[in-house]
């Protein structure tokens, strides 16, 4: 058993070509909010991610412990989209980003809210991206909800990934937009959100 | 070199004398209405009548004379527009005088510069909860970037909102911190989205049950929930730009139990919690000093210019003394 991730909320085992997700106890909060996060995100993660793997490429899902809060599914043993997109060629790149978008797409037409997209949270392997970690993920058909998730990712990558953002992002919504039902509203309706957002430049 | 530094971008009007060694003093008064919230021009109002005195007391306390200040610098951003052209104008009164620079700052990025000066914390992951304002910023790629921010009003201001439903007057963080203590837990809406929280529908949700449940309760209920939902994202932000600094500011820092949490979150994650003293996590004149003093250190020069800005982003600045 190796820990591979101490993420913000969880620790990550690996066991064989398998993965453990713990969601461990947060003493920083009381036990009534604690156990009943840590109950619903992995029930929640468990059955979305079963789903979500139907559509897109993402660990399988083995099995759930509800007791401990604890979900085992595949290792995807490849590198975190974070650390490498920068140095990915043109075209690898444009491959990428395209199945991003293709993804996200899907999700949304099946109305999977990821609610956390950052490329910290994509695997690529063998020239495939993985989507994992739908631990603040949701059901909603909301256009909303749709492009609150599209402004986090975009917020990632301006964050994060500053100097390639703007190409990364405009391959992305392209390629979003072309499978995604209702993709040209869920755009529209991103430019609204991101007007409400606080301070910004575009309401000054 | 002498900065003087003047405050005024919400209730407070502050001065606060510093140089490269240390900080000669700070003196806040502010405006506290009769009822309701803070109404900006009855603010302003308050702001030009103690300006004098509070400028007087601050170069008094330092024991110097107006005309060893060598740098004035003022907080132009963001803020309330009335109160914010108070501090503009005394800081260019004073300059014109004494024909010394004038340098604007933006009050957020004093929050984080003051801490970082006075904890000796090289680069932290900064968690800042007053009443407008509620980021986590954490400098990256030449600017201090906001990786969380609140989606619709600021943490103080929702206490104070609420607190003002129970009709208790302002400020109510002090008194809803004291209730909580007895308090038990209802349950609340818990709202992250993406790295990012929302406030006003709790606050709705509280004002419901503001005669249903026990006003300890909903207090105790408040402060554990959306304090959770603060640390879960500051720890979020921690894990992500892969930092172990988080540094606690802002009116809201004077809260014990955030402090607590906050504490609690970066010791489990082998992180270490710096939180200015109180009177360097509330709006002050001192922290405008020593951004004034670090920026004209960092040579930058800025045509003598005292206009203002409301809703200057944190990411807006460019910051050349890092």
């Amino acid at each position: 058993m190796e820990v591979i991730a101490q993420g913000a909320e969880s620790i990550l085992y690996r066991v064989g070509d398998k993965l453990v997700k713990h969601r461990v106890k947060k003493r920083y909060r009381i036990n009534d909010i604690d156990d009943l996060l840590r109950k619903s995100r992995t029930r929640s993660e468990a059955k979305i991610i079963k789903k979500a793997g139907e559509l897109i490429n993402t660990p399988k899902l083995l099995k759930i412990d509800e007791q401990d809060n604890k979900i085992l599914m595949s290792f995807i043993d490849g590198e975190v989209l974070r650390d490498v997109i920068n140095d990915l060629s043109r075209s690898e790149l444009i491959m990428v980003c395209n199945q991003i978008g293709e993804s996200i797409a899907k999700l949304h037409n099946a109305s999977i809210i990821h609610g956390d997209l950052t490329t910290s949270n994509m695997i690529l392997k063998d020239e495939l991206v993985y989507f994992i970690d739908f631990g603040l993920s949701e059901v909603s058909k909301k256009i909303e909800n749709k492009a609150v998730d599209l402004r986090v990712l975009k917020e990632a990558l301006n964050s994060k990934h500053y100097l390639i953002s703007n190409k990364v992002w405009k391959l992305i919504t392209e390629q979003y937009v072309r499978v995604a039902i209702d993709g040209c509203a869920v755009i529209d309706r991103l430019k609204s959100v991101e007007l409400r957002g606080r301070y910004k430049k575009s309401c000054q | 070199m002498i900065c003087l530094g003047i405050e005024s971008t919400a209730h407070t009007f502050g001065a606060g004398i510093c140089d490269e060694n240390k900080i000669y003093s700070n003196i806040r008064d502010s405006y506290k209405p009769d009822e309701g919230g803070i109404h900006p021009r009855l603010a302003s109002d308050h702001h030009a009548a103690v300006s004098g005195e509070v400028v007087r007391k601050a170069l008094s306390e330092a024991g110097l004379l107006l005309n060893d200040v060598d740098l004035v610098a003022f907080s132009n951003a963001p803020g309330l527009g009335p109160c914010l052209r108070i501090g503009a104008a005394t800081a260019r009164t004073i300059a014109l005088m004494i024909n010394k620079p004038l340098i604007p700052v933006n009050h957020c990025i004093a929050h984080i510069e003051v801490g970082r000066r006075l904890l000796r914390c090289i680069d932290p992951v900064t968690l800042y909860v007053s009443g407008a304002n509620t980021q986590i910023i954490a400098y990256q790629g030449g600017v201090y970037r906001v990786f969380a921010e609140t989606l619709d009003m600021g943490v103080g201001n929702f206490i104070d909102s609420f607190a003002r439903y129970a009709g208790i007057p302002f400020p109510g963080g002090p008194f809803i911190e004291d209730k909580a203590k007895q308090g038990h837990y209802v349950k609340l809406p818990y709202v992250i989205k993406g790295m990012d929280v929302s406030l006003t529908g709790i606050l709705t949700n509280l004002r419901d049950k503001l005669n249903k449940y026990k006003f300890q309760d909903l207090c105790y209920s408040l402060q554990e929930t959306v304090f959770a939902m603060l640390v879960e994202v500051s720890e979020r932000a921690l894990a992500h730009t892969q930092k172990n600094e988080l540094l606690l500011t802002g009116g809201v820092a004077a809260n014990s139990r955030l402090r607590e949490m906050c504490g609690v979150m970066c010791s489990e994650r082998g992180a270490k919690l710096f939180v200015p003293d109180k009177q360097y996590c509330v709006d002050n004149g001192a922290m405008i000093a020593v951004l004034g003093l670090k920026m004209h250190e960092s040579g930058i020069k800025q045509p003598f210019n005292t206009s203002i800005n409301q809703k200057q982003r944190t990411d807006q600045v460019i910051i050349k003394w890092r």
